[in-house]
């Protein structure tokens, strides 16, 4: 290609961008509706071109995996969004979206929480309360009660290992 | 960077892949099953390559400077301006590094260059080729025509322009112009039926 012809390409990009938005209309005008239905009239069907667009990414997820590289957010979302048998309209994707991310929040702080417990030191009560004289017997069997309650509580929230 | 709770890839690829389509029958290069010879690209691919881009990071999106799918189809147009670019570019070496033998007997063209399935890549891309594609593809519709001459030949570009010109109302050209994309896809498929 001769040199004139490489030095007027770059306004010519901007030429062809400018005819083809006059004539057809700018790319925020293409709605989704409306582009599916030119993928219909092409014979296209929009479910195929989603199953395509997920294989493709799905092999890009696992090539991250398997370069031990974070996969990143935005192409975990694509995959949620294109998987087949997502939900059809974004609304319901974007509220499936919203419950993931509340059940992820959710268990993150479980887990959290079985953590901090687990560091905790384990109780153990103090008797002496038992040698006083000046309590009555009705008195002692409520703080052995609620000795035995805040015991069984403690134990409830530890690990089953023990730790 | 647009929040993601408003992002949705479906939509997104859905209305990349339409616009993705309208540009490769704009420059006469076929359909989805199409692929820029020489860069061996099909719209799905450079639909895909934008995205990934987008994902990456490596395309970045400030809202401040317009929608997100603006950005993407902007993206994805240039990308098959480039690669036009580069089929033009290849094509040309190939064959002027090819000695000219005059004596020779001339050898058998490529499948590309095959009458009927031959690509001119440069004048894919060059404005007056551009016009003339638009041209036959509404020939037979007086109504899409004549807004295809407001632009090209009155060099009208907004809608309220062209509608003065026309006697009609911007919705209407607005209306038009959404006949002319449905038009052009059914342009080219009767195109590519009977070539």
């Amino acid at each position: 290609m001769s040199e004139q012809k490489e030095k007027g390409l770059f306004p010519q990009k901007a030429r062809l961008a400018q005819l083809s938005d006059s004539l057809y209309g700018s790319p925020s005008e293409l709605v989704a509706r409306e582009a599916r239905e030119l993928l219909r009239r092409a014979g296209i069907d929009p479910e195929d071109v989603k199953a395509r667009l997920y294989r493709k990414f799905d092999a890009l997820a696992k090539q991250y995996a398997a370069a031990g590289r974070p996969v990143p957010a935005l192409l975990k979302q694509a995959l949620s969004d294109l998987r087949p048998g997502a939900p059809g309209s974004p609304k319901e994707r974007a509220l499936v979206r919203e419950a993931r991310a509340a059940i992820r929040s959710v268990i993150d702080h479980a887990q959290r929480m079985q953590e901090r417990l687990a560091r905790l030191p384990r109780v153990t009560l103090a008797t002496a309360y038992r040698n006083k004289k000046e309590l009555s017997e009705r008195d002692k069997k409520l703080l052995d009660d609620l000795a035995e309650d805040l015991l069984k509580h403690n134990n409830r929230s530890r690990p089953k290992d023990g730790r | 960077m647009e929040a993601q709770q408003s992002l949705d890839f479906e939509e997104l690829a859905h209305r990349l892949t339409a616009f993705g389509l309208r540009t490769f029958y704009e420059f006469g290069l076929g359909g989805r099953n199409s692929t820029v010879a020489g860069v061996g690209l099909s719209v799905d691919d450079f639909v895909s390559a934008v995205l990934v881009e987008y994902m990456e990071g490596k395309l970045q999106h400030q809202a401040s400077r317009g929608d997100l799918f603006s950005l993407l189809a902007t993206a994805l147009r240039n990308d098959i301006i480039d690669s036009l670019r580069k089929a033009a570019h290849a094509h040309e070496e190939s064959r002027s590094s090819l000695p000219a033998e005059r004596d020779a007997d001339p050898a058998p063209l490529s499948l590309d260059e095959l009458p009927g399935s031959t690509i001119d890549f440069a004048g894919s891309i060059d404005e007056e080729r551009y016009g003339e594609r638009a041209r036959t593809a509404f020939a037979g519709e007086p109504e899409l025509a004549e807004v295809v001459s407001a632009v090209l030949e009155l060099n009208l570009y907004k809608p309220r322009e062209i509608a003065a010109e026309l006697g009609i109302t911007a919705a209407e050209v607005q209306n038009r112009k959404k006949r002319l994309q449905r038009q052009l896809i059914d342009h080219n498929l009767v195109e590519r039926k009977t070539a």
